[in-house]
């Protein structure tokens, strides 16, 4: 047995365990994405970051010595695990409004969690899929608009307005316009309704929908 | 004696100023607007039809249904849909709640503190709060949201209001039954100032409390004299003025009288054709009617009592509302264009809305006249006839005291600035 102190608390855990043990045991949660007690500890999420005598560590792949002293939860670990997150998002298909998870998705309850924006409102809506807005023909600005509103509007069957903000994705709105809007939705109806709120939009995403709606914005 | 005052009034909804010059036997008194121009009429316009509603309730946080309601009237007489009883009495329960709402936080926090009543005060403070809780509450399970409603558009409502929702709607009402009661057993032992309406001409729309379906355009709309069909000739009936100093107009009744509009007004013009009320509130209407035709002061007894005589109304119109049969209209294909007028009764008073729509569906022309725009002027005459009472006695000749009551007034009217403030003619 080895003791190491988890935020100040002394834990004794077995020798061969793994700092993540050695936290759980401590009381403490890491998030995390990819680790599966005694089934999966390939670290290659790097969500479960910790500090073990000021270092960072993956917590999933790293061996408890005696008298270590791990820190689970500061400012800079949390930065890094929003970064590493944004980085797991930046390579995701977001396509909430299919997506056969619909909400039960890990990677969407910790975006909320750390905060992480360019989650669209579809992520929350219960109309996804059959009885979606957009796919009826209204021209709703869920795919677009950053989510955290419980889809208030969508809900009720009142397409969303924005009124959140957009994502600043480029990889979001191109898959949105092209794959999604463009059969549905008229491009005019959308470009009148993206100014609704008159808010801020990148030069990208204004060529982009310039490109794809083919009319002057 | 020369007196100059100028008052920013506070505990009203925005920011305006009364500038009072008393010279001799002279009394001059204007009430304008600070807040800068909003330009909602010019926002609206080249928007699709169905996106005015959205931009429009935004013009007003505490009666947003009002805008929303009035400007889906508007368009859809402009399309010519029409749309079934029952979804209009349910616009009809949002603006009625939101018109609850507006009156018991607007006696509560913003007037009763004039009559020496301190927001400190637990008891009341705790009533009021539980009100304004329980109607935010209905207003989000009717209207969507607590402000800027998002159920209905154009044609009909979003989604089918089922019947355990209405059923809990009304379960909310009836809990606070006795608080609305309490509160008005409060209001009504304020004593008020004594005031004589120099401007007894009072303006709202046929039946306004009680009636739950408005008649679609043409609008009948009363005054203390006159009945007028209100449609397309809207601009005729309320001529509206332009200001020198202030971001809002003035609105004048055929381009002279000015004129009163709201809870007062509405009751006053009820009281010709009410009828179905219970025992507790025809009795509450005839002791102050005197009162209502004399005082503009009493407009505050008046909105105890209107919310007295809605939150009745909505309990009955709710129970035996059959929401099944709620319908959407979507608009035909072909248009040729057109416009449309839509005219409800705000919190404040009566509220118009105007679109030009293009083939296109497009707005090309917007109007909105609020309820503050109307009677703005009826404040300023009303503020000059309490000066000169005041000046007619010794100890109404203090400053500070002619400063006190008439920011009472203004109070009493409870204008929204931020409603007031729309297009404006610039001077080149």
């Amino acid at each position: 047995m080895v003791k190491v102190y988890v935020n100040n608390n002394e834990v004794e855990v077995s020798q061969d365990a793994l700092v993540i043990d050695a936290v759980e045991k401590a009381g403490y949660e890491v998030p995390t994405l990819c680790y599966l007690k005694g089934l999966f500890n390939e670290a290659t999420c790097r969500i479960c970051v910790v500090k073990v005598n000021g270092k960072v560590v993956p917590s999933c792949r790293f061996p408890v010595f005696e008298g270590a002293r791990i820190i689970v939860d500061d400012s800079e670990l949390r930065r890094l695990r929003r970064v590493n997150l944004e980085l797991l998002l930046a390579t995701h298909e977001i396509k909430c409004w299919s997506c056969v998870r619909k909400g039960m998705c890990e990677l969407l309850s910790l975006s909320k969690r750390l905060g992480v924006e360019g989650i669209p409102v579809c992520s929350e809506c219960p109309l996804r899929g059959r009885s979606c807005l957009v796919l009826k023909g209204f021209p709703c600005l869920g795919p677009l608009t950053v989510a955290g509103c419980d889809a208030e509007c969508p809900r009720r069957g009142s397409p969303c307005i924005g009124c959140r903000g957009y994502i600043m994705s480029e990889d979001v709105w191109v898959r949105a316009l092209e794959e999604f809007y463009k059969d549905n939705v008229s491009l005019n109806e959308l470009k009148s309704l993206i100014s609704f709120f008159w808010s801020y939009l990148p030069q990208n995403l204004y060529r982009l929908v310039r490109e794809v709606s083919n009319v002057e914005y | 004696m020369s007196i100059k005052l100028t008052s920013e009034v506070v505990r009203v909804a925005g920011e305006s100023e009364i500038l009072v010059s008393i010279d001799g036997e002279r009394v001059k008194v204007e009430y304008d607007s600070l807040a800068s121009p909003r330009s909602f009429e010019s926002l609206v316009t080249g928007r699709k039809y169905w996106e005015v509603p959205y931009v429009v309730s935004r013009v007003c946080g505490v009666c947003s249904h009002a805008h929303f309601w009035a400007s889906n009237l508007a368009i859809e007489l402009a399309l010519g849909i029409k749309v079934d009883e029952a979804t209009s009495t349910l616009r009809d329960a949002c603006n009625k709640l939101q018109i609850l709402q507006n009156h018991v936080i607007h006696l509560g926090f913003l007037v009763l503190p004039d009559y020496g009543y301190s927001v400190g005060n637990d008891k009341y403070v705790s009533t009021l709060l539980k009100v304004n809780r329980v109607v935010n509450e209905a207003l989000r399970l009717l209207g969507g949201r607590l402000t800027n409603p998002n159920v209905y558009v154009p044609g009909g409502f979003t989604e089918d209001l089922k019947q355990p929702v209405i059923k809990r709607v009304v379960n909310l009402l009836e809990s606070v039954g006795n608080d609305l009661r309490e509160l008005a057993n409060i209001i009504l032992s304020i004593e008020l100032p004594e005031l004589e309406d120099p401007s007894p001409e009072y303006v709202s729309l046929r039946n306004s409390p009680s009636v739950t379906v408005p008649v679609e355009g043409p609008y009948i709309i009363d005054s203390s004299k006159n009945t007028y069909t209100v449609y397309e000739n809207y601009r005729e009936i309320f001529v509206e003025r332009y200001l020198d100093l202030s971001t809002s107009k003035k609105c004048l009744m055929n381009g002279e009288k000015v004129f009163h509009t709201g809870a007062r007004a509405r009751l006053i013009n009820y009281l010709k054709g009410g009828s179905g009320l219970s025992s507790e509130l025809r009795y509450l209407i005839a002791r102050y009617e005197p009162l209502f035709k004399k005082n503009p002061f009493s407009n505050i007894y008046a909105k105890i009592i209107e919310s007295l005589l809605i939150y009745e109304n909505l309990l009955q119109t709710l129970s035996s509302l059959d929401t099944g049969k709620l319908s959407r209209v979507r608009p035909g294909n072909s248009f040729s264009g057109g416009f449309g007028v839509g005219v409800v009764e705000a919190p404040r008073g009566l509220l118009i809305h105007y679109y030009e729509l293009n083939p296109e569906m497009r707005v090309i022309k917007a109007d909105i006249i609020t309820p503050t725009v109307m009677f703005s002027k009826h404040i300023e005459v009303s503020s000059e006839a309490l000066i000169k009472g005041l000046l007619a006695s010794e100890e109404g000749r203090d400053e500070s005291l002619v400063k006190r009551f008439v920011e009472a007034l203004v109070r009493a009217y409870d204008p929204c600035i931020p409603c007031a403030v729309h297009v404006i003619k610039m001077k080149r």
